[in-house]
């Protein structure tokens, strides 16, 4: 095409004359990527924390008072070996450090009493893959040296499987609920097109009938909705952005978390939604037009 | 039916341009038209092949209702045809299957020699240019002003911007309306918003104009000088069909007249009139 601006200025044209349908498409994008904003936001946020948490899941075995040091030790090289261990991801703690851990993690007034140190030394394994947890911690279990009963073997804490089998399902709900918000963001802004272009079928018509071919007609439509979606867009990360800022204090999402689990970084998330909002109006459009141009 | 010589013209439409004097009727004028262009040199197109050929041409909607049933035609280049029926006689079929905006469901139609069948649907915007189109209700796009309206004829060919504000005011100027580049269709009379229609179906100038009661929706009077600028452009060697009610403009012109009576061709007379005579 020689002249690639006249299809920008006919996209522009027909947007300013089809003022209604234009604010109507903008703010179905604007309300669209904004909640896909926040899902997206708090999803990766989620998945951020999970993720933290599945890491943190280790296999803790605690050694018998009266365990010989070589079975203390063929405790730990069974660990070692197992291939679902992260290499140099099994730490000896003693008795006394495992005390002063816990003086560091619980209040003064719960341990100033306690005379003796009552805790048992333990083996901590670190895993290469959480969900292997229950294995790791059975190939253990009822080793001589190590303490008897259920308790004597944990892993990462009472709720490692509850939390491994939640992980699952937050994941898939996040996923799920982007999907549909996806699925429906492409339906209304096909629908709000479809409107615009179906008061515009006579003006379609006579396009053709003048001998403009179907990309010729359609070009701008599709030119339209990606404006649409653009505008959307651009106002949606403007209204995220201020959200973000006015709920900073109240929302972990929002800042940086002491655990190290972080949202999605605002910069990475505010060309995802450009990109979304585009082709989002461009796939509305584009889809939409094929009907009307057969005449 | 309504005898408009009786008409006087109180208002000549100013922009027909036509000389004539006001107290002639319309039917005097449509006259003097006719005499005037039997007189008028005219561009003589070489034979050779045919503008349009239809060839047994039938079409059924929906596998029942017929819009054309068997019709066989052959329209010479530089030829003015009028095309005359009651409505449902099969004219709108006619030209629709000309701009294939239908196809035949038998039969074969040729356009300069085309076959109109083994046009892939790609190609029938190519065909469209070579077309002129000029409609009773004039289908302009509304948000364009007339300079617009015309020059979007050839922005759809990819013609550059200079050769367009070349174009666009020479053919404004001979359709007379060269002071109304700016209005927009609702701001203009009905006659101008078909001056605005002819100029744009015209600018290419395309070897054929197909006119769809192109005076349907105007005044008696407006109409004559519509009708002049058609036989002016019908001069230049352009090929003219036209649909038509009017039976005044029919008799007085003495053209090839084309009749359908649902569906079938009736009636294919040299200079001929709107009855059969």
């Amino acid at each position: 095409m020689r002249r690639p601006g006249f299809f920008l200025v006919e996209a522009v044209r027909a947007l300013r004359n089809n003022l209604a349908t234009t604010v109507a498409a903008t703010v179905t994008v604007l309300i669209v990527l904004y909640f896909l904003g926040v899902f997206v936001l708090f999803g990766t946020y989620l998945y951020a924390k999970v993720d933290k948490e599945r890491s943190g899941v280790r296999v803790t075995v605690y050694l018998d008072k009266r365990a010989s040091p070589k079975q203390i030790s063929a405790i730990g090289a069974r660990l070692r070996q197992n291939p679902d261990v992260k290499p140099n991801g099994v730490v000896y703690v003693s008795k006394a450090e495992a005390w002063t851990q816990l003086k560091k993690r619980v209040p003064k007034s719960v341990w100033e009493s306690v005379l003796t140190n009552p805790l048992p030394a333990s083996w901590e394994a670190s895993l290469q893959n959480p969900s292997r947890a229950k294995d790791v911690a059975a190939s253990v279990r009822g080793m001589p040296g190590a303490e008897r009963g259920p308790n004597g073997v944990r892993y990462g804490g009472r709720d490692a499987d509850r939390l491994l089998r939640n992980a699952a399902v937050v994941e898939a709900v996040i996923g799920g609920l982007i999907l549909v918000l996806a699925i429906s963001a492409v339906a209304l802004i096909a629908n709000t097109i479809r409107l615009s272009i179906f008061a515009r079928r006579r003006e379609v018509e006579v396009m053709k009938l003048v001998g403009a071919s179907n990309w010729f007609v359609r070009l701008p439509f599709v030119l339209e909705g990606m404006l649409c979606g653009l505008g959307g867009a651009i106002l949606s990360i403007a209204l995220l952005g201020i959200s973000l800022v006015l709920l900073k204090d109240h929302l972990p999402a929002a800042s940086l978390n002491e655990d190290g689990a972080h949202a999605i970084a605002f910069w990475l998330l505010a060309p995802l939604l450009l990109l979304a909002g585009t082709l989002l109006g461009a796939i509305g459009s584009g889809v939409t037009m094929r009907r009307f141009l057969r005449v | 039916m309504l005898k408009r010589d009786d008409i006087e013209l109180e208002h000549a439409d100013a922009a027909n341009g036509n000389g004539a004097t006001r107290t002639l009727s319309r039917g005097e004028r449509l006259a003097l038209l006719a005499e005037e262009d039997e007189r008028a040199p005219r561009v003589k197109v070489a034979g050779g092949t045919p503008m349009i050929v239809l060839e047994r041409v039938t079409k059924v909607y929906d596998g029942r209702v017929v819009g054309l049933r068997d019709v066989s035609l052959r329209i010479d280049k530089g030829e003015w045809v009028f095309l005359v029926g009651q409505s449902g006689s099969g004219k709108s079929t006619f030209i629709r299957l000309l701009l294939k905006e239908l196809d035949p469901t038998e039969g074969s139609i040729l356009i300069g020699g085309r076959s109109l069948a083994t046009l892939k649907r790609s190609r029938v915007s190519q065909l469209r240019r070579n077309i002129g189109c000029v409609f009773q209700d004039f289908k302009l796009l509304p948000n364009r002003n007339t300079y617009q309206n015309v020059a979007y004829a050839l922005e759809v060919q990819g013609m550059a911007r200079h050769e367009i504000d070349e174009k666009v005011p020479e053919i404004l100027q001979l359709v007379g309306l060269a002071d109304k580049l700016d209005r927009f269709p609702h701001e203009l009379s009905g006659g101008e918003q078909q001056r605005v229609s002819i100029a744009r179906a015209f600018v290419n100038h395309p070897p054929l104009l197909i006119c769809d009661e192109p005076t349907g929706n105007l005044d008696p009077d407006t109409s004559v000088g519509i009708m002049q600028l058609l036989y002016r452009i019908n001069r230049t060697g352009t090929t003219v069909v036209m649909a038509t009610h009017d039976r005044e403009m029919v008799d007085r012109m003495r053209r090839r007249v084309v009749a359908l009576e649902r569906g079938r061709l009736v009636r294919d007379e040299r200079r001929g009139g709107y009855v059969e005579t």
